[in-house]
């Protein structure tokens, strides 16, 4: 289609002929631009590109400063409070309570050892009041129960 | 053309001839492609501003560009979807309202410096400002640019059709706005 046709068939469709949009550039702006352009790419280049050692470091650092604080958080007072008070809490759920505690389970037992369980009973043996004589009894009455308590009894 | 260009995108490829062929296609695309931007985003700064980063862009990207497409289609492609995603970004930081794309175009062109047109050329760029995104893009491309349907149609991925209709829809919104000034 040649020029005139294409301005005539603009002007069918528009109503006006071909126009340019009137924008313009400021004097020497194409000329400059190429340098322009390389200035802003080694600026550019010069901001992004790794400075030193610290810029591969940096990840290492992050990572080192993240458990830092994990740490600090984990081993301080608070978190020595917390880890105490989960283990009462976890003693609470691992006892029983007092209506279900077995007499003789090793809960209570394992406290005293087997040795001191043998003589405390050997010495309830040595109490045994069918085998004492009259004033062992009365010397044992005298040295553990209350007179109340020997006047009652016989009630 | 397009054998210079492949020439050229060889010497971009290769390590001793890239910064060589960089200043030349720099030389060879710039003016057209600066007009392109500008007609979408209108101020001369942000046009100057946006045409250094598509060229940052080509420098950055030139080995991953596969040549299923012309230097020509590629390098439009970049500016038109660094221009579209310029005038996103204003509209996300609140610049102006959802559907004032539009308004602050015209108002940027209107308060703007660099343009010498006529009476009827800037009643023109008004009325194309008013337009649609896609609208406005077909429009510019098609009227001022001269573009083939084609070409239009590689760089902006879409149907030689749906251009068409676009074009056709832009044209009658433009009477329209003249019909009622």
């Amino acid at each position: 289609m040649s020029m005139k046709a294409k301005n005539e068939h603009i002007k069918n469709e528009l109503g006006f002929p071909k126009m340019e949009t009137g924008f313009t550039v400021p004097e020497g702006y194409f000329e400059s631009f190429g340098d322009r352009l390389k200035v802003r790419m080694v600026v550019k280049e010069k901001v992004t590109s790794p400075t030193g050692i610290l810029f591969y470091l940096k990840p290492a650092l992050g990572i080192a400063a993240g458990l830092a604080i994990i740490l600090t958080v984990y081993l301080h007072p608070f978190g020595n409070q917390r880890n105490a008070l989960f283990s009462k809490d976890q003693q609470s759920q691992v006892l029983p309570a007092d209506d279900q505690i077995d007499p003789l389970s090793n809960t209570y037992t394992s406290l005293v050892s087997d040795g001191q369980l043998i003589s405390a009973l050997t010495e309830m043996d040595e109490y045994d009041a069918s085998k004492m004589s009259k004033d062992a009894l009365a010397d044992y009455l005298a040295s553990n129960c209350s007179d109340s308590e020997i006047l009652n009894a016989n009630k | 053309m397009i054998d210079k260009d492949k020439e050229l995108i060889a010497d971009l490829k290769t390590e001793g001839k890239r910064e060589l062929a960089f200043q030349q296609l720099v030389k060879t695309y710039q003016q057209r492609l600066y007009w392109h931007i500008r007609k979408i985003v209108v101020s001369h700064d942000d046009a100057d501003d946006l045409m250094q980063n598509v060229f940052i862009k080509v420098w950055k990207n030139i080995d991953h560009f596969r040549e299923d497409s012309s230097l020509f289609t590629w390098l439009f492609r970049i500016a038109t979807n660094e221009s579209l995603s310029f005038l996103q970004q204003k509209k996300r930081r609140n610049i102006f309202s959802v559907d004032g794309v539009s308004d602050y175009l015209v108002e940027t062109f209107e308060s703007g410096t660099n343009f010498e047109g006529e009476e009827l050329q800037k009643r023109l760029q008004v009325a194309v400002l008013k337009l649609p995104e896609k609208q406005r893009l077909v429009f510019n491309m098609k009227y001022y640019d001269e573009m083939k349907y084609e070409e239009m149609a590689e760089i902006l991925k879409t149907s030689v059709g749906a251009l068409k209709a676009s074009y056709h829809h832009a044209v009658k919104k433009i009477e329209a706005h003249f019909e009622g000034e």
